[in-house]
This record gives structure tokens, sequence and C-alpha cells, in this order.
């Protein structure tokens, strides 16, 4: 079924805001910012310390140490006395976001 | 994990068109203040706490509470329904899946909407004189609720077979106050401000007292929509649309201010959300859907749309340019990414799927510095490596931590070291007073080895 070029000139009238958003917001990123994060995607670009913090939750959410009824668990901090579940001493409930990132983590 | 980040602000300018567009606010004016949104100064500033960054869901929040005011309350039951999935209307279903989701997101602004959803459910039940109004507010509040419960499991499940442990997370009431919303800090610009007179305005207040987010500076725009929303009182504004900007402004400001509710929250309740100047973004989204609110009524009276379309870009322009600094908190070297980086790799050439014990021994979590060596920093071993296993990250109050900071005592006991399973010792010398471990000298006249260096120079590896 072709769509015809009226009716993709419609929807294109209206979710234009959606998809303009979408390319210009990148943009503006790299206009103010885009040297610094070219130099790494994947590891802080502060030396903020909770952001480490961060970093290695989601190192370990991508390298499939992390379940959503499990929590966190890093498999090589804390030794030599095993893995570490990060969840079960401390509450981290932004379990929706980890899955975004999950997902995001296949393509990249 | 810098490209999630980097997504967020797309999907917070989506979300807030979404917001504007549900009060037929035009698509361009959603457009511009969705950006104005994204790129409020607390998106930078909160990169340290990449979950909190991400704030997405506010302004679906912010729709939330503003159809608790509706005349037709949500989350009523339709008898009649052919269907099941019709027993309540598209509004209802969507209302109930997005306060999941906001429960699911992050735990600060789902507890902040609640806070908004009592606030707005009590005004509403008295507005339409109708008992329906608050009991949809409390099924909002039971989802948000329901999602934080799910959430927790694994720390609930910890708890139940490993007992609660008492020194991780410990809170006190103290610290709603010490984390409190100072309205200064969200209406003065940032110390590095583009334009000078602002620079030199912030730099002329020096804060008594110093909270979290000392630099939470909402942006231009929606500052000057937040003291709309607040002097409509001078005016004695009867609109409903502004008593409700009012209401829930009012609400997040004598919540979140230092020595506000949240204090009481903190004393009667849980003192565990103990940051409530965390609320700042939603009152920027309050604050930009006033102004975008403001800009539609300007854009239906006014005769030639091109001026209109020309101010509204000057908006964005002079906006953007006010909350994003030259500088804010990215500081990012290559030379220190790279530095970090092969050192780790050296190691894991020595050691392949060895076990390191990393010093000074650094409790976790959340500690101060120690000299220069932030909280997590031993991380980084984690992070740039693929097969070694770190000392770091026993949780404190467990016995592996105790047997591990046991261990890392000063004069190091080699041999023990040694049993425990280590191949390798690895010192971060920011950690130590003037960047000089003296067990340095131990090391070297014991292992008769120059040790692995960082290319800074301010990590060394002693292989055992």
């Amino acid at each position: 079924m072709f769509i015809s070029e009226k009716s993709m000139k419609k929807k294109f009238q209206h979710y234009w805001d959606y998809i303009i958003a979408a390319i210009i917001t990148p943009l503006i990123w790299g206009w103010y910012y885009g040297d610094h994060f070219k130099l790494s995607l994947s590891y802080p670009l502060t030396n903020q310390s909770d952001l480490w913090m961060g970093f290695a939750s989601i190192k370990a959410l991508i390298n499939g140490e992390w379940s959503p009824f499990s929590g966190i668990v890093l498999n090589h901090i804390g030794s030599p006395f095993g893995a570490v579940n990060i969840s079960m001493d401390y509450p981290i409930l932004e379990q929706l976001q980890f899955v975004f990132i999950w997902i995001i983590g296949f393509f990249f | 994990m810098n490209i999630y980040y980097i997504l967020g602000f797309v999907f917070v300018v989506w979300t807030m068109i979404f917001l504007t567009r549900q009060f037929h606010i035009s698509q361009e004016i959603g457009f511009v203040v969705g950006l104005l949104y994204a790129f409020i100064p607390y998106h930078f500033f909160r990169y340290e706490h990449i979950m909190l960054a991400s704030y997405c869901l506010i302004p679906i929040a912010g729709l939330l509470l503003f159809w608790i005011w509706s005349k037709k309350p949500l989350f009523v039951f339709n008898k009649r329904s052919p269907v099941w999935w019709a027993v309540f209307d598209r509004k209802s279903w969507f209302a109930g899946i997005a306060a999941l989701l906001i429960g699911f997101w992050h735990v600060y602004y789902a507890f902040f909407f609640c806070i908004f959803v009592v606030v707005a459910g009590v005004s509403a039940t008295l507005y339409q004189h109708s008992r329906r109004h608050l009991i949809s507010a409390f099924i909002l509040i039971g989802l948000v609720f329901t999602a934080l419960s799910i959430t927790a499991i694994p720390t609930l499940y910890g708890q139940l077979i490993q007992g609660k442990n008492h020194e991780v997370a410990r809170r006190s009431s103290v610290e709603s106050e010490l984390y409190g919303l100072k309205i200064v800090n969200i209406l003065l610009p940032f110390p590095n401000h583009r334009f000078g007179p602002f620079k030199h305005l912030r730099n002329k207040y020096q804060g008594s007292l110093s909270v979290e987010g000392s630099v939470e500076y909402i942006g231009l725009i929606s500052s000057l929509g937040l003291i709309g929303i607040i002097s409509s009182l001078l005016f004695l504004v009867k609109s409903p649309m502004y008593s409700k900007f009012l209401l829930l402004t009012i609400t997040g400001i004598l919540y979140a201010t230092l020595g506000g509710f949240s204090v009481f929250f903190a004393i009667l309740i849980s003192p565990q959300i103990r940051c409530p100047n965390r609320i700042s973004p939603y009152l920027a989204c309050f604050a930009l859907f006033w102004v975008a609110w403001h800009l539609q009524k300007i854009k239906n009276i006014i005769p030639k749309k091109w001026v209109f379309y020309i101010s509204l870009l000057l908006l964005l322009i002079i906006g953007l340019n006010d909350q994003i600094a030259p500088y804010m908190v990215f500081r990012p070297s290559k030379d220190a990414i790279d530095s970090d980086q092969k050192f780790i790799q050296a190691i894991e050439l020595q050691i392949p799927n060895g076990s390191v014990i990393q010093l000074p021994y650094l409790s976790f979590p959340e500690v101060p510095p120690v000299y220069d060596m932030t909280d997590y920093s031993h991380l980084r071993g984690y992070l740039f490596s693929n097969h070694l296993n770190w000392s770091y990250g026993a949780f404190r109050g467990r016995d592996a931590a105790k047997k591990i900071e046991a261990i890392s005592r000063e004069p190091l006991s080699l041999l023990k070291i040694r049993e425990m399973g280590y191949a390798g010792i690895y010192i971060d010398r920011y950690g130590y007073a003037n960047h000089q471990p003296t067990i340095e000298t131990q090391l070297q006249n014991e292992l008769k080895q120059k040790p692995l260096e960082s290319i800074n120079k301010r990590f060394c590896f002693y292989k055992l």
C-alpha cells in the first residue's frame, strides 16, 4: 500500500516538532559540548565521585550482571569474597531506566 | 552511558512538547519551551547523578497533576462497558500507566509527584465538590507506590536473607535541611555565566550555608515564569488555571525550601528522602509551562504572525545561551582517560583474571574524600578492566569489608595478602598526604621491584 504524498505531508505537519526535536537537540549538544563527548562515550567525563558508581552499575548492566528482580550484581568487586549485590544493601530503585540503558546497550 | 545521557535531552523535549499539546498550545511554542526545558542547567549539573539527570517524565507527571482537576475525575468505573478494557476511559488508562512509569523511573521524582498529587487531589475535591477526585488522586499514589515496591524487591529480599545493613544509607532528619532548596540558588545564574552582569551578580552572593545543588539555576525564562506564577497573587487572579499553577508551585517551594515541610516529613515519617532541592525540575516545568501558556495567548492576539515567530526564535537563542555556560561540569581530559585505561590494561596483561587489593582502603559506599581521592574512585579498576577482580566494593558493615579493611592496615603483611588470593597491589597516590604513600617504601624494600605506573603517575601497581 502506498502512502500518498499528501498523507505524508499531513503526518509530518502533525509530528514535525517531535521529529525536528530529535535532530536539533543533539545538534545543540554538539554545538556546545561536542568536543568533550568525542573523547569517550563510555567513561565519565568528570571526576565527580558518584558518577563512577553510576558508570560501574551501567557496565554491570550491559555485561548482564543485572536483572530487575535480583538487582545489580557486580561480579568483579569485593574480591576475594565473591560478587557484590549492590541492590541488596543499598536501595537502587531506577529499574525502568536500567531497562532503557540495557536496551541502548544492544546498539552500541 | 553518555549516549543515554544525551538521549535524555531528546526525551525531555518530547515529553514537554506532549504536555503543551494536551493544552492546545501550538507546536512551535511547545518545541521552543521543550528545548529550553531540556537544557536547564540542572541537566548538566546532575551529570554526576546520571539517573537523576533523566527527568523526562516530569512533564508527564505535570500533565497528570493538571488532569486531577478535570471535571470528570480519573478512574471512574464504567459499569456498562462492553469490553473489560473500556471500564476506564483512555485518559484514565494513560494516567494509570504513566503513574506506574513514574514510580519505576526515579524514587525522588515519584515521591515529589505524590506530594503534588495529595495537594491537587484535595484542591480538586473542594473545587469540584466531589470525593471521587480525592479517590482518583489516591489511586495515582497507590500506583506509584506499587511500582516503587516492585523496584525495591532486590533490597527487600536482601534484607530478608542477610539482615538489614545498618551502616549503609543511614540518613538523619538534619540532612533534609542540609540538602534543602534555596530560592536564591534557582534564580541566581551560575558563576561562569556568559553575560558579565549575571556573572557578577552571582559572584556577589556568598551563601552562608552550603547546600547540595548550590547551582540549581533554572534559567532566565523559567525564572521569569516562576516569578510570574507567584506574582499572580498580587492581582488576586481568580482564573482556575492560574490557581493551579500557583498551588503547585507554592507546594513545591514550601515543601522543599530550607526548613520547609520536608523537615517535618523527615522527622515524622522517614529521613530517607533527604534531598528536597531535587524538586527544582518540577518548578522549572511549571514555570516553563506557564510561559508557554502565555505565549499562546500572545500568539492568539498578535496580528502579524511573523513578528511572533521571530520573537520566539530570539527567545530560544537567548534562553539557550543563558542556560548553557561555556563550561559546565565536564572537565574532560583525554590524557587522564588514556592514562587510566592504559594503566589498568597493563595490569590485566600482567595478571589476567587475577585479584587486586586496592589501597588506601576506602569504605563502600558514600564516604567523604580521602585527601584528593574522591568517593568511588577505586571503581576505575572495575570500569576499565574485563576480567580482573578488585578488593574495593565490599559493603561496609559486612564481614567481607571488615576482612579487607583489616588486611589493608599498615604495615602490610604481604604474606597474608597473598594468602587471601591477591596477585597484586594497586595504589592511588591521591589517597595519601602529598600524594606520597609511605607504604611504597615498604613495598619496594620487600618486593625489590619498581612499580608499574600510570602515565600521569597517579596510580601504581606492585605484582606479588
